[in-house]
């Protein structure tokens, strides 16, 4: 029996959606634990000790802590006795960086949209690999070597994002920009996935690609996944947002995690 | 007795313009022929010590163009590898003037420089930009497509600039024997072979100088009739020279041919403005302090006296930001970091002829 902690913020929700839809097949595989904390509360906790969630009253009001409990049934959570983590949702390395390419630069082979500016594919690469050793976190994880940490990071906003009006959107000004050519930008966010993959494996982090088949083909999420979705309690969701998604999603997600994990045992019975 | 002497300022006389002056004054060297305004929209280009000068007035506020920019994300010491940030387009170090009046006319579709894809090691480089991409490019079509995008940045920027800053670098240059296109650098040292059939060395005299200079004048004050230039001569010695002469004597004589040339710009034409970021660098006064151990790389202690005696000369020191042209503005970083170390990450091709010595 692995045991499993799935860590990380707003997007857990639709991975604890998902896993009820696995686990009646895995249960008897795969002992899965769940901690998560709503942005930007999730990121005052503590990554400097091996007790993740071991909460400091200088930044944690009783209210966080409430929350944490609510969410968790708990306010800590010992790491080192799970054998692998998911930490997931994650915006580093993620949208708003490449939008900064998408919006300024064609790139050679890769995007090859009508503006203004053009990278030569070196270019790119070095620029990428630049803002990812500045802006990618991840420290305290890829410090941890037992357990085996797994990276999933925030999903690409659904596909409808493109037929909406700017005050619908978090994030609006960013992924449904004029400037962007969303027709042609899979290439690069495959590239910019590949390499992202190589960065953390060499940090000795293993990052888990959203899974193609949620994907339409210029690389934003199926609109299917962002339907019925609930919230880090459990609770229906109505607000809509592009960038959460449902427990359809996150079962994919998770099944794709338990395939990298449990090569060969994770299929579902 | 009466005689023309009798009235001058100190500064007119040597031992207390000079010998007596305190270390790092040169408020009195220079008086702006006109203010430069906030919000003036300011184009930059020259040799690399027109670095500095960009950099240093994006530290202070200043409108500074820049058509080509890149990610913020990116750090500047990356970016600044492939050629953005440092002058108000990706056009590198124009050491000449002969070269900026050519990349004009290039932009504008009067030229069209010839072997403009030079070659090493089976990649492709822009043979007016050799260091821009330190990988160069797959194909020489790629080379050419990127240089079409970067003329339309070179033509945005000047048509939208109000003032020029323009550093004169070198009057060595090497052209194209047969058309006279002019290179940044001497085919076979970053790129592309040399061969003394095609290529040839050329020293700018003080004449030819001159008469680009006009003429890029005249083609900048068709798009804008109050266009201003600031030019100076940079301070940077010579990396080597290819005249024959010993390259001390090459260096004093390059530098006094474009110190000349500068003196008779500034005087002829009431738009052009002369700053003497040459004077406040190599003076005497300085004893070469402010030149690094290998007497050629100004330090970041003569960069701050040349352009804080320009910044403030122009009351431009304790402006607020200026939004700057496509735009964003001068990030807190760079202003931080220039701050920080103002003589840090030139990128300069000329000095890579040091690494080509037999």
């Amino acid at each position: 029996m692995k045991r499993v902690l799935i860590v990380g913020n707003s997007h857990v929700a639709a991975l604890r959606s998902g896993w009820e839809t696995l686990s009646a097949s895995l249960q008897d595989r795969v002992d899965v634990a769940f901690f998560s904390a709503p942005v930007p509360f999730f990121d005052k906790l503590g990554f400097d000790a091996p007790l993740y969630g071991d909460v400091t009253p200088n930044t944690m009001t009783h209210e966080h802590i409430e929350t944490l409990a609510k969410i968790n049934g708990h306010t800590r959570v010992d790491l080192e006795s799970f054998d692998e983590i998911l930490l997931a949702g994650m915006y580093w390395p993620g949208r708003h960086e490449i939008t900064h390419f998408l919006k300024a630069f064609a790139v050679d082979g890769l995007y090859d949209a009508e503006i203004k500016q053009r990278l030569t594919l070196t270019a790119f690469i070095e620029f990428y690999q630049a803002i990812l050793e500045h802006r990618a976190a991840g420290g305290f994880w890829s410090t941890l070597r037992r357990p085996n940490v797994t990276l999933m990071l925030s999903p690409m906003p659904v596909a409808i994002i493109r037929q909406l009006d700017a005050g619908a959107l978090l994030w609006h000004e960013a992924w449904a920009s004029p400037e962007i050519d969303m027709d042609k930008m899979r290439p690069i966010l495959d590239y910019k996935s590949t390499l992202a993959q190589t960065y953390y494996a060499s940090r000795g982090i293993d990052l888990l690609p959203q899974p193609a088949t949620t994907l339409t083909e210029i690389g934003l999420t199926k609109d299917i996944y962002c339907r019925d979705r609930l919230d880090l309690a459990g609770s229906p969701d109505h607000k809509f947002d592009a960038y959460h998604m449902n427990g359809a999603f996150g079962a994919i997600c998770l099944q794709a995690y338990f395939d990298r994990i449990m090569p060969g045992q994770a299929g579902v019975v | 007795m009466e005689q023309p002497y009798r009235h001058l300022p100190p500064s007119a006389f040597w031992r207390s313009g000079v010998a007596e002056r305190k270390l790092g004054q040169f408020a009195d060297l220079y008086t702006p022929k006109f203010p430069l305004r906030r919000g003036m929209k300011i184009a930059t280009a020259g040799s690399c010590f027109a670095q500095h000068v960009g950099r240093a007035l994006r530290q202070a506020g200043c409108n500074v163009i820049d058509a080509e920019r890149a990610p913020a994300l990116v750090p500047e010491q990356v970016r600044q590898r492939y050629g953005f940030g440092l002058y108000s387009a990706r056009y590198g170090n124009i050491y000449t003037m002969r070269q900026l009046l050519q990349l004009w006319r290039e932009a504008i579709g009067r030229l069209t420089p010839a072997v403009p894809v030079w070659q090493r090691d089976g990649r492709h480089f822009d043979a007016q930009r050799p260091g821009l991409e330190p990988n160069g490019f797959d194909t020489a079509a790629d080379v050419l497509a990127h240089r079409a995008l970067h003329l339309a940045a070179v033509r945005r920027v000047f048509t939208a600039a109000e003032v020029i800053v323009f550093t004169f670098g070198l009057t060595e240059t090497w052209l194209h024997t047969a058309t006279g296109t002019v290179y940044p650098t001497c085919p076979g040292t970053i790129a592309g072979d040399y061969d003394p059939a095609i290529f040839s060395f050329h020293n700018c005299e003080y004449g030819e100088i001159c008469r680009h200079f006009s003429r890029f004048r005249d083609m900048m004050m068709a798009l804008n009739r109050q266009v201003k230039f600031i030019i100076t001569v940079s301070p940077v010695p010579l990396t080597a020279t290819a005249s024959g002469q010993h390259v001390e004597v090459a260096t004093a004589y390059s530098k006094a041919v474009l110190r000349a040339a500068c003196g008779r710009l500034s005087a002829e034409y009431d738009n052009v403005d002369y700053f003497p970021s040459y004077e406040i660098i190599t003076s005497q006064r300085n004893a070469a302090r402010y030149y690094n151990e290998g007497l050629r790389e100004v330090t970041a202690e003569g960069v701050a006296a040349a352009m804080g005696t320009f910044l403030a000369a122009h009351r431009l020191q304790d402006q607020p930001p200026q939004t700057v042209e496509d735009g964003a503005t001068s990030s807190p970083t760079e202003a931080q970091q220039f701050a920080g170390n103002p003589a840090a990450s030139l990128v300069c091709e000329e000095a890579l002829l040091e690494a080509f010595r037999r």
